[in-house]
């Protein structure tokens, strides 16, 4: 499953934050938000690139962000900065299928599955930590799983797996 | 049970009867169909009315429902509601229900929590699992209705996306009755409308029943909550739905009371027509029953009035041959006289009109012999004139022919003094020569005369010809009705019948006189004497008893009766050793019956000593070829016979002679007066020497006195009998006697042998 997002918080050590990024885009194109799922640490800002010959109007009412970026076309990128971990989940105004979700994520060591639903974590430290799992279609309370982990210096390989929900419709696939 | 006499009552009845009962069948008939009819015109009504209004629930919801989902997207809408501000997201919500004009709005998170609420909406907590189910499906759920507080609402829940799933949004709208009333108006007949939980012990859905006064249909109408079904419930009341036929069966009950009536009064009206003359024809038939001439008028030209000519013509027919029965019936039909019932009715009459009048009874003597030598047809002509000569006296009145030779006439006299003079002159003019056929008769005539006070007819003709055959028995020309002697006949009568049973209950017995050797002095036999003690009556004597029971035949078997009894009384004799001749007195009645003589002898052959058949003199006299034939069986069974009463009779010598009897016995009469005359004692001495010389014994019998018996035995008489020598006794006090006198004997014979021996 891609676009899930894979995090890890050890719980014995206190690790470096991550530094907060300033270049991630979500673009509007063809009516749909690209990507669908987008992870950045906390404080990153990311820009909202209308690609379309369409305005859109770009908002969310999720607690970790409320925002709103009234119409606006191509050439007039908007920029909107996390300052809360959490999930904000957007939408257009004008277009009802168009929905993309951003993790802000304040645990140290945090990763997106890709294509084929394979994530790897690197630099973790060895302890006991809570290893959490995020999809938005995932069935379970506030999308999410978590599991209390203890990892030695060894790579280990951990097969999750999860039921989740249709996609809906008009939504980008998976 | 009610039984029905009249025509018309029937005729009523069976119409009236016909006319109800195919009446009520039609009624009861029209009343199925047409209950039938309206049942199912309402219960189509009702499954339809229920299908559009179950439309109207399923599509006020789905409106509500596309309302509040197209509102939800409002973008301020959804600003506000996902404000963690309570007041800004219930001030949201309540702009929201006035736009969609529903009664409640709530505002529940995907999770079920509440986070806003404004007028009245169903309770969210049985929502919130059936919303969690389908909280991420793309499914729509449909609205429905749910019960709160015993009120109904519609309700449904539209979930609002920004864009994914951020909550519902519940609606609830009331059921109103206003609500209800308005769907009501949609339906063609006034139902009645509610909406139910639909409870498990329920009826069925979706199925018409008809309760005591409803009609009832349940319809399920959708529910927004799966586990709790609603149904809309019609009801529509069965009076109602009758109230258009009432009026066409109050109808119909109508016209069959009138009809009914109608018919009743128009079948009594026609059997009146019918019964009245059948009840004339049926009183005409009562008057020609009772014998009267009776015509019956009808006037009605139809079958009628042929049954009523036809039956005039039978009443005078019937009437006609009635008179000549009856004419018939009052004639002697040989000579064509009046008769015994017209003799009848004429005193009948004469009764009514005088109290006091004579019957005669006229008998012709020796009719049938008269009769007998001039033909009959003579004799008719006799009769005839007979009838003609007593007809012309002046105070007869009615004279006919009772019986052959009898004539009854009534005379009507002033004076019963004149009846004697009225009677003699009567038979002095019937005594007169007759001419018939150039014949000339002489008649003796003999009157039975009657002098009635108050007598019935029948009674007083009776009467008379009693008299005419106490004339007869008198011998006399005339006699006047004895009631007394008439009496008498029937208290003999009634003896006779008690005899039979006195014979069966033993109170006639046999008494036994001892018969004497007078020589000896020894006795040789006895006689058997009948005797009758009636408890009642006392002592009846035979001279009462034995020629009745002659006259009346009873004295065969009282005879019989004497022989089997006697004959059983000798065999217990002869038991003590007394070997005696048994005499049994014959009545000349039983001499020459042959039936008597058969039983006799079968009786007779059982006996075990001699026996001897006293038989009176008179009785062979009078049948002297019978008697020979007879007294021969008697003999031939070695029975002796015995001539009784010797001297009563005129026995000729020569006949005597012939009969093969072995005693005489002299008349009682010549012995009691033996002693005293000299007549008496010679004729009883040359009675003696005559039967002596005839080769018979000779008993004497009635010896009362010692000189009697002295006299007797020295004229020869050979056996002697009477209450000097012995009364006659039960055969107890025989057996004792006879044993007193063998002591007596023995006795004597021993003195008197010792005085031979000591001469």
């Amino acid at each position: 499953m891609r676009d899930a997002v894979i995090s890890f918080t050890p719980l014995e050590t206190v690790p470096a934050t991550n530094t907060p990024e300033t270049n991630r885009v979500i673009s509007q194109k063809a009516l749909q938000f690209q990507p669908f799922v987008t992870l950045a640490p906390v404080g990153s800002t990311i820009a909202f690139k209308n690609e379309d010959t369409v305005l859109h109007h770009v908002f969310s009412f999720s607690k970790a962000k409320r925002f709103d970026l009234k119409l606006f076309g191509r050439d007039e990128p908007q920029a909107v900065t996390f300052e809360n971990p959490g999930i904000v989940t957007v939408g257009c105004n004008i277009h009802d299928g168009m929905i993309s979700h951003i993790f802000i994520a304040d645990a140290p060591f945090a990763a997106q599955t890709d294509a084929s639903g394979l994530v790897t974590l690197e630099g973790l430290p060895s302890g006991v930590g809570e290893l959490m799992i995020w999809h938005p279609l995932l069935k379970q309370r506030g999308n999410r799983m978590v599991e209390t982990l203890t990892l030695d210096a060894e790579m280990q390989t951990y097969e999750l797996s999860g039921k989740f929900r249709k996609g809906m419709k008009r939504s980008t696939d998976y | 049970m009610l039984k029905i006499s009249r025509i018309s009552t029937k005729l009523g009845l069976v119409y009236a009867g016909l006319f109800a009962a195919m009446m009520i069948t039609i009624s009861v008939i029209t009343y199925a169909v047409v209950t039938n009819r309206a049942m199912s015109i309402v219960s189509d009504e009702i499954v339809a009315s229920s299908q559009v209004f179950s439309h109207l629930f399923v599509d006020r919801g789905e409106d509500i429902r596309s309302d509040t989902e197209l509102q939800v997207r409002d973008f301020g809408f959804r600003s506000a509601i996902t404000s963690d501000d309570l007041p800004t997201i219930n001030s949201a919500l309540e702009t929201l229900r006035q736009r969609l004009q529903v009664d409640g709005l709530a505002w529940v998170d995907p999770d079920g929590l509440q986070l806003g609420g404004v007028g009245t909406y169903m309770p969210l907590s049985e929502l919130s699992e059936q919303m969690a189910e389908t909280a991420y499906e793309d499914v729509q759920p449909a609205p429905g209705v749910v019960f709160m507080n015993g009120q109904s609402m519609l309700s449904g829940y539209v979930p609002v996306r920004a864009p994914n799933l951020i909550g519902f949004v519940v609606f609830s709208d009331l059921i109103t009755s206003a609500d209800i009333a308005e769907i009501v108006e949609l339906s063609p007949i006034p139902l009645q409308v509610r909406i139910e939980p639909l409870s498990a012990d329920a009826g069925l859905t979706g199925l018409v029943e008809r309760t005591e006064a409803d009609m009832l249909y349940r319809h399920e109408v959708p529910s927004l909550l799966r586990d709790k079904p609603a149904v809309l419930v019609l009801t529509y009341p069965l009076n109602i739905a009758f109230a258009p036929y009432r009026v066409l069966l109050f109808t119909l009950v109508f016209i069959s009371i009138i009809g009914t009536l109608l018919i009743t009064a128009a079948s009594w009206w026609i059997a009146q027509r019918l019964a009245r003359p059948v009840a004339a024809l049926a009183a005409a038939a009562d008057k020609v029953r009772q014998g009267s001439e009776a015509q019956v008028s009808l006037q009605t030209g139809d079958e009628l009035q042929d049954l009523a000519t036809a039956f005039n013509h039978m009443s005078s027919e019937v009437r006609q041959r009635e008179i000549e029965i009856k004419r018939r019936a009052r004639l002697d039909l040989e000579t064509m006289l009046p008769n015994r019932l017209a003799f009848e009715e004429a005193l009948q009459n004469a009764a009514e009109v005088s109290e006091q009048f004579v019957v005669l009874a006229i008998g012709i003597e020796r009719f049938s012999e008269i009769r007998g030598a001039i033909g009959f047809d003579a004799s008719s002509d006799l009769l005839v004139e007979v009838y003609h000569r007593i007809q012309t006296h002046p105070q007869v009145k009615a004279v006919a022919l009772i019986t052959a030779g009898v004539f009854g006439a009534h005379l009507n006299l002033a004076q019963s003094g004149d009846v004697k003079q009225a009677v003699q002159t009567l038979r002095e003019s019937l005594n007169k020569t007759f001419s018939i056929r150039e014949i000339t008769i002489d008649i003796i005539t003999t009157m039975g005369v009657n002098p009635v006070a108050n007598g019935a007819p029948a009674i007083a003709l009776k009467q008379a010809m009693i008299a005419l055959d106490q004339a007869y028995s008198a011998k006399t020309w005339q006699a006047v009705y004895d009631d007394q002697k008439y009496l008498q006949t029937s208290t003999n009568l009634s003896l006779m019948g008690d005899l039979l049973q006195a014979m069966e209950a033993q109170h006639v017995y046999v008494e036994y006189q001892p018969k004497f050797d007078l020589r000896s002095g020894e006795v040789i036999g006895v006689e058997a004497l009948v005797r009758w003690h009636d408890p009642v009556r006392g002592k009846i004597y035979p001279d009462a008893f034995i020629p009745l029971a002659e006259e009346t035949g009873h004295i065969e078997n009282l005879t019989l009766y004497v022989l089997a009894h006697s004959i059983q009384a000798q065999k217990q004799i002869l038991r003590h050793g007394f070997d005696l001749i048994l005499s049994i007195n014959v009545s000349g009645r039983l001499v020459g019956n042959t039936g008597f003589s058969e039983k006799a002898m079968s009786y007779v052959q059982d006996a075990a000593g001699k026996l001897c058949f006293e038989i009176t003199e008179t009785a062979v006299m009078e049948n002297p070829d019978a008697a020979m034939a007879a007294l021969d069986v008697f003999t031939e069974a070695e029975i002796e016979i015995s001539i009784d009463d010797y001297g009563s009779g005129l026995s000729s010598l020569a006949y005597l002679k012939q009969l093969p009897a072995s005693e005489l016995k002299i008349d009682k009469a010549f012995v009691l007066q033996i002693d005293q005359s000299k007549r008496d004692a010679m004729l009883v001495q040359s009675t003696v020497n005559l039967a002596h010389s005839l080769g018979m014994k000779v008993t004497a019998e009635g010896i009362e006195t010692a000189t009697a018996q002295s006299l007797l035995a020295s004229m020869g008489c050979d056996i002697g009998q009477g209450y000097h020598l012995a009364r006659p006794m039960p055969i107890e006090r025989l057996i004792g006697f006879l044993k007193t006198q063998r002591q007596a004997h023995n006795q004597l014979s021993q003195d008197s042998a010792t005085v031979n021996h000591a001469s």
